[in-house]
């Protein structure tokens, strides 16, 4: 019994024939090709899957396709603009906020969730710290992610 | 397709508008039926396929079910379709509601993390009925009742009567938690939570607490919760009412805690996680240190 969904991502609207039974992660990654959507765990734990749904940073590999009908969603396909990376994406590169690569996706998702979050604030390590915690890297040790974020609120904020 | 595709056992997808399309839906098909709120617990079961429901009814599009309310007296009322980050926030919007549930509002800002904030509701972890849920300790401290509703009308359950066992809740499959009522807590009074969290996400003993009118015996309220070691979150009425002697309030807090752990000493859980022995010691370690800092708080804001 599929159903035909409608999302749009990156600003551009997709239409896709899903079954219920069907998971945002695998459809994103595999019936419309957003290959940043890495799977890690397929349980919610690693966060290797985030994208931005309707402005919330959330874990698709927990979400059914179907329950994304009318949403918008972005990936961080979507993130650079004219072959110029986002600040947040920058600030990893300067930073060395990665090794392999293969969390990154899902780190710069979260990562520009919470710099948009507290774009009208101060943040401290503590707190990039604990909203990172359910995203996982094996690579790194984290203090260079945490720089990058901590980097690329500086820059946005001083933008504003 | 190049990567491994997941796929959940087969099922009908229900996204009703209404409460009544809901309860419908519930009752027609009992125990073939799920209700799907945030999935974070949901869609788990049913990868590891330890639930396969034949109809999962989403009820993330009832607009009656969302939101958050208060009422002075009365106290906070939320819909079974608010994610859990909507509940923090607002409560940081109300700094004056935050201090009163602060409890509360402790133990749902360190639920699993961002993005399961993002998506996981409080109905959701009440009904998942796992002994570690976060949301028990604080709901048991504040006298919370769950709102269940059917096609046969609404009915309440305190929470500490609504959670039976691991995995198992007071809800019949035709019947729908429809919100959690938070009552007011008493004047004057301060809480707090405190977990601890191993090598593992999961608490391995919570404990929450509320003191009121500390300086007063005849009026004093000291509340204290205790969830995750225990299968189920309990309160010990006999322990708290230690607190109405007089004299030294923390060897007050002693003997309570004697009682208390004596009370619940042979339910206390041990798995590879932590031995029953440990628990009991985490219990008794978190409510010292939980007690100070709300004596503290209680100096600064009502002393
Ligand atoms: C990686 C990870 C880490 C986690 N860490 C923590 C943690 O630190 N602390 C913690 O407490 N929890 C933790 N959890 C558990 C998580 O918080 C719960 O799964 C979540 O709160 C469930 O809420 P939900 O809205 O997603 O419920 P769902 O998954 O939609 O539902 C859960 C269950 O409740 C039933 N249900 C839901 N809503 C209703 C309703 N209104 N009426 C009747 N039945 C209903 C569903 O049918 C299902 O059986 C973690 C989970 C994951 C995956
Ligand atoms: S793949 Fe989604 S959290 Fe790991
Ligand atoms: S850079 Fe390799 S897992 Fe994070």
């Amino acid at each position: 019994m599929g159903q035909v969904i409608t999302l749009k991502v990156n600003g551009v609207l997709r239409e896709v024939e899903v079954e219920p039974y069907e998971l945002l992660a695998d459809v994103l990654r595999d019936k419309l090709g957003y290959k940043g959507v890495k799977k890690g765990c397929w349980r919610g734990e690693c966060g290797l899957c985030t994208i931005i749904m309707n402005g919330e940073a959330v874990k698709s590999c927990i979400i059914l396709a179907v329950e994304a009908d009318g949403a918008e969603i972005e990936t961080v396909e979507g993130l650079a603009r004219n072959g110029r990376l986002s600040p947040v994406q920058d600030a990893y590169v300067k930073n060395a906020g990665l090794q392999c690569g293969f969390c990154t996706p899902g780190f710069i998702m979260a990562s520009e969730y919470i710099v948009r979050r507290n774009a009208n604030r101060e943040i401290t390590p503590g707190e990039v710290r604990s909203a990172l915690s359910g995203t996982i890297c094996r690579c790194t040790g984290y203090k260079q992610i945490i720089d990058s974020v901590l980097e690329a609120h500086r820059r946005i904020k001083i933008v504003r | 397709m190049s990567s491994p595709y997941t796929t959940l056992p087969e099922f009908t997808y229900y996204k009703p508008k209404t409460l009544e399309e809901a309860l419908e839906l519930l009752e027609k098909y009992g125990e073939e039926a799920k209700v799907l709120a945030g999935g974070v617990g949901l869609i788990n079961f049913m990868l590891e396929k330890l639930m396969s429901p034949k109809y999962v009814v989403d009820i993330k599009g009832i607009e009656e079910l969302r939101g958050i309310g208060y009422e002075e007296g009365k106290g906070l009322s939320i819909g079974a379709a608010t994610r859990i980050s909507e509940i923090t926030r607002w409560l940081d919007g109300n700094p004056e509601l935050k201090r009163k549930y602060q409890a509360l509002y402790e133990a749902l800002s360190r639920i699993a993390d961002m993005q399961i904030r993002n998506r996981a509701t409080l109905a959701g972890n009440v009904c998942e009925a796992l002994p570690y849920m976060d949301s028990y300790s604080p709901l048991a401290v504040y006298d919370a009742e769950v709102v269940i509703a059917s096609r046969s009308g609404e009915r309440r359950a305190l929470i500490t009567e609504f959670v039976q066992g691991p995995g198992m809740i007071d809800l019949q499959p035709e019947e729908l938690v429809v919100r959690i009522d938070v009552p007011e807590p008493p004047r004057r009074s301060v809480s707090g939570f405190s977990k601890i969290v191993p090598a593992i996400e999961y608490s391995i003993a919570s404990v929450s607490m509320l003191a009121a009118n500390i300086e007063d015996p005849a009026t004093r309220e000291v509340r204290i919760a205790v969830s995750a070691a225990t299968p189920v979150p309990v309160r010990v009425r006999e322990a708290e009412d230690v607190f109405k002697s007089q004299g030294d309030i923390v060897e007050l807090l002693d003997k309570a805690l004697d009682k208390l752990i004596g009370e619940i000493e042979y339910d206390i859980l041990e798995d590879p996680y932590a031995s029953a022995e440990y628990r009991k010691e985490m219990i008794r370690v978190q409510a010292y240190q939980l007690f100070l800092r709300l004596l503290r708080e209680y100096r600064a804001n009502w002393g």
